[in-house]
């Protein structure tokens, strides 16, 4: 009976449960709200027919454009900054609004966008089994006036279109995008050293566009270090674009539009036109790159070379002509500093040969450098074949390398021109000598 | 009684009208050419259904696996149809697709990456469903594009018809021992010797009977012969014991006559690629043997058949009766030449045999045959000594410049391709001098 009793009470407790989820919330079945979200996301891509500027940013990095075109029949039509063909022919795939846990919109069959995220190396390189870590599934974040906002559903890629006019429409369907593209990598090619002035103090602030891997940075030198700061950019009709703004010294930095009158970059700084300048010699001292971009100067074998003073190539000479003399008849080649800015050392590894076999003698040093780029090298214990030679090296490490302060800073070869780093003793300024960058 | 009440209860609420169209991920309100194909060629014929477009819940999760290419599909599902679908027809009967298949192609444009470094090219589920990879490098015109397609399809059909009817539990006696779950670090050499086809056979059982059917139809009789000649003597009898086992349950399970199904899948093939005969003659590639008997042969060449018809009547004048002569393809570009004569009164049978170095340019199919300076020994090869002399014009013929090889049906009409194809060598300089004879293995 009190069983009875108990679940007739349950019972009515259901029947009262089942009756209230009558009440919406807003009004509306959940199936109700989903269709109204599919067909409002649906209408807003294909709302815009002069279709959309799309802006990828890819969970691994780097940044791309693309032109995407939505029909009402679910097909896309895109070009994209990939490469040369995407740029120029567009191709068609399909595309479907999805109401999955949140609405989706989902490039459901291979285009352009696909090529990033394609698992096979060989197609845009990456890593096998997710090329550069990109999505082509995205759910919607935010419609907000000619923009919306959208995020990877696999990987949180970033996704950013923005409606494109009818006038960008139809150059993108002029190659515009590749033309675009092609003037700016010519110039960047042909101009390696670029940099900025922000501000009044005249600093030179290099920028670096790394177009193979997407990703823009600001470089430049402060107390005798390097600071960098980069972001992914993607390639637009006018210039590029920046994944997020870069920040030198509260100016915020956004893109840069290709002045084709005056052939330059420039962009726009709180009303202010800040250009990109072009430099024969590397922005920054060799000094603050050094174990940074370049790792290692290496003295060629020689007797002479340019940049090299009497005294180096006397001193060369000892050493070469009494390792020679000495019981294993050794032979003096290269010699090559290598740089480790963390570790603060430099390791001095001398070839020498005995008749045609290569062996190495490696010199470790620990260095201390002040902010305006004087290194102070102290010599650890030789190691390996090194031993052989300590004797015979003495005229350039005793009494120079080890004994001396340096300076060390760019040199143009004066018939290949190419760029060289120097060591410049401070106390015996006669003391120089050059050898490749690397 | 309480539930009752319940189901009541909610039932008086009001009928269920919701409209769901916006979440079904699978209703296609705007079908494309492709869809339409799909329908009349998969769809409404076979109730198997085409899914192209990328759906992450029918594909294994957590993996990066990108969808095909819209203009990739068709191409594929044409030879899915032809070269899988058509022989089932033609060897089980026009209904037996639309009985026992999957119920759903799932198509992704590329591999399927696993931790392990291997890429997976397909996956079958509880014969339901197949996923096809790679289909954005596929290629109808290449034929080891459509075969590594069609392999695997074959391959997870073979499961999906030993749910519904298991194969014989002695099969998976033959290789036992050989199961080995880490087939990817060991090589195909040791998956031979133990008597599988391919090394990832050696998974299990299942596995291995699965890739004991699919290779057999895709490699085709002539190729599957010579590579079960080249592996070592005890695996040859596991694989033809493993070989007579799919053969029968084709038959007992299905009524398939397993030989039938292959040829037609190899005809299938063929029309994808003809069968070039120079590309299909070696040990472990194709034909091992050619055999020829000049004298009851409907049309060997005036040429050759004059040479040899000399030799016979010179034979004869020795007291011996020519009877034909068989070549054997080797290892190392070496060709036997056999002759088999009997003594007069036809009661022993004897061989006389040299080996000739046999030039084949692969690319264009033209080949010399160079007598070897040093031959092996033996009876046979000394018997060659005994009758050189009779048989001299025979053999100036095949040492005598150049051969271009190919099929002879434009001569003789018949099937290019199986075992018992008839193959030609055609004087390069008059390709009306030749010499033909039955290829086998």
């Amino acid at each position: 009976m009190k069983k009875i009793l108990l679940y007739s009470l349950l019972s009515l407790t259901l029947f009262a449960a089942c009756k209230k989820e009558e009440v919406l919330v807003d009004g509306q079945r959940p199936e109700e709200r989903i269709t109204e979200a599919v067909t409002k996301y649906t209408n807003a891509l294909t709302g815009s027919t002069t279709g959309w500027k799309a802006f990828l940013y890819p969970d691994g990095g780097g940044g791309y454009s693309f032109y995407l075109n939505f029909s009402k029949d679910n097909k896309v039509t895109m070009y994209a900054d990939l490469d040369i063909d995407p740029a120029q022919t567009s191709k068609e795939s399909t595309y479907k609004v999805r109401a999955l846990q949140n609405p989706t919109l989902s490039f459901d069959t291979y285009g352009y966008m696909h090529i990033l995220a394609d698992p096979n190396p060989a197609t845009f390189g990456g890593v096998a089994g997710w090329g550069v870590y990109s999505d082509f599934e995205f759910t919607f974040d935010k419609l907000s006036g000619d923009s919306i906002m959208l995020t990877g559903k696999l990987l949180k890629s970033k996704l950013i279109l923005v409606k494109a006019s009818q006038a960008e429409q139809k150059s993108y369907n002029e190659k515009g995008l590749l033309n675009s593209i092609m003037t700016q990598v010519n110039y960047l090619d042909a101009n390696p050293n670029l940099y900025i002035q922000p501000d009044d103090s005249g600093t030179r602030i290099q920028t670096s566009f790394d177009y193979n891997n997407k990703v823009f940075s600001l470089v430049w030198e402060e107390n005798g270090e390097v600071q960098t700061t980069s972001t992914g950019f993607a390639f637009t009709l006018t210039g590029i674009v920046l994944k997020e703004p870069l920040v030198y010294k509260g100016k915020n930095i956004s893109e840069f539009t290709w002045d084709t009158a005056k052939q330059v970059y420039f962009t726009m700084v709180n009303g202010t036109r800040i250009e990109i300048k072009t430099s024969v010699t590397p922005i920054l001292p060799l000094h603050t790159i050094l174990g940074v971009q370049y790792s290692t100067i290496t003295a060629p074998n020689a007797t002479t070379y340019p940049g090299w003073s009497t005294d180096f190539q006397t001193r060369r000479a000892a050493a070469a002509a009494a390792m020679l003399a000495g019981p294993y008849a050794l032979r003096l080649d290269r010699m090559a500093f290598k740089f480790n800015s963390i570790q603060k050392t430099m390791v001095l590894t001398v070839d020498i040969y005995q008749g045609t076999s290569r062996f190495v003698g490696d010199f470790p040093y620990t260095y201390t450098k002040t902010t305006a780029g004087v290194f102070k090298f102290t010599a650890g214990t030789p190691t390996g074949n090194a031993a052989l030679i300590v004797g015979n090296m003495v005229p350039l490490t005793t009494q120079r390398l080890n004994s001396d302060n340096f300076t060390i800073g760019y040199f143009t070869h004066p018939t290949t021109g190419a760029l060289l780093g120097q060591f410049k003793s401070v106390e015996n300024p006669g003391f120089t000598f050059t050898g490749a960058l690397q | 009684m309480c539930a009752l009440t319940i189901l009541a209860s909610c039932k008086r609420e009001g009928t269920l009208n919701a409209n769901l169209d916006a979440i079904d991920q699978n209703i296609i309100t705007n079908k494309n050419a492709t869809d339409i194909w799909l329908d009349q060629n998969f769809l409404n014929p076979y109730n198997i259904e085409t899914k192209y477009r990328f759906d992450r819940f029918e594909l294994p999760s957590g993996k990066n696996i990108t969808p095909p290419s819209v203009d990739q599909v068709i191409p594929a599902m044409e030879m899915v149809r032809d070269v899988w679908i058509k022989p089932y027809e033609a060897a089980g009967g026009a209904d037996f697709i639309k009985r026992i298949a999957p119920r759903q192609f799932v198509l992704a444009g590329s591999a399927e990456y696993n931790s392990n470094g291997s890429i997976t090219l397909g996956t079958a589920e509880g014969g339901r469903k197949i996923v096809l990879y790679v289909i954005n490098s596929f290629d109808k015109t290449n034929i080891s594009s459509v075969k590594q397609m069609i392999q695997v399809i074959q391959h997870e059909y073979t499961h999906i018809l030993n749910q519904t009817v298991d194969f014989t539990p002695e099969y998976q006696t033959v290789s036992r021992g050989g199961y080995e779950a880490n087939w990817t670090q060991r090589p195909l050499s040791e998956a031979y010797s133990l008597g599988f086809i391919t090394q990832y056979a050696r998974v299990s059982p299942v596995e291995d009977f699965a890739e004991q059917s699919s290779n057999m139809l895709m490699m085709g009789r002539v190729q599957y012969n010579s590579i079960v000649a080249t592996v070592p003597a005890d695996a040859q009898v596991k694989l033809k014991k493993k070989e007579q086992y799919v053969v029968d349950y084709f038959k007992t399970a299905f009524n398939i006559d397993f030989y039938k199904l292959q040829k037609e899948v190899q005809l299938a093939l063929f029309k994808v690629s003809a069968p070039v005969l120079h590309r299909m003659i070696g040990p472990g590639v194709g034909y091992t043997t050619l055999y020829a008997n000049p004298s009851t042969d409907s049309n060997q060449s005036a040429e050759f058949l004059g040479l040899w018809n000399t030799a016979k009547t010179s034979m004869t004048a020795g007291g011996f009766v020519l009877k034909d002569f068989a070549m054997t393809f080797k290892a190392n570009s070496v060709m036997t030449l056999r002759y088999t004569f009997t003594n007069a009164a036809g009661t022993t049978t004897y061989f006389a045999d040299a080996d000739y170095n046999m030039a084949l340019n692969t690319t264009t199919g033209v080949t010399t045959f160079t007598l070897l300076t040093t031959q092996p020994t033996g009876t046979t090869y000394s018997n060659m000594g005994v009758i050189n002399a009779r048989m001299a014009g025979v053999n100036s013929y095949f040492s005598t410049g150049s051969f271009r090889i190919n099929w002879i049906n434009q001569i003789i009409p018949g099937e290019i391709g199986f075992l018992g194809s008839l193959g030609a060598f055609y004087k390069t300089t008059n390709a009306s001098s030749y010499f033909y004879g039955t290829m086998g293995n």
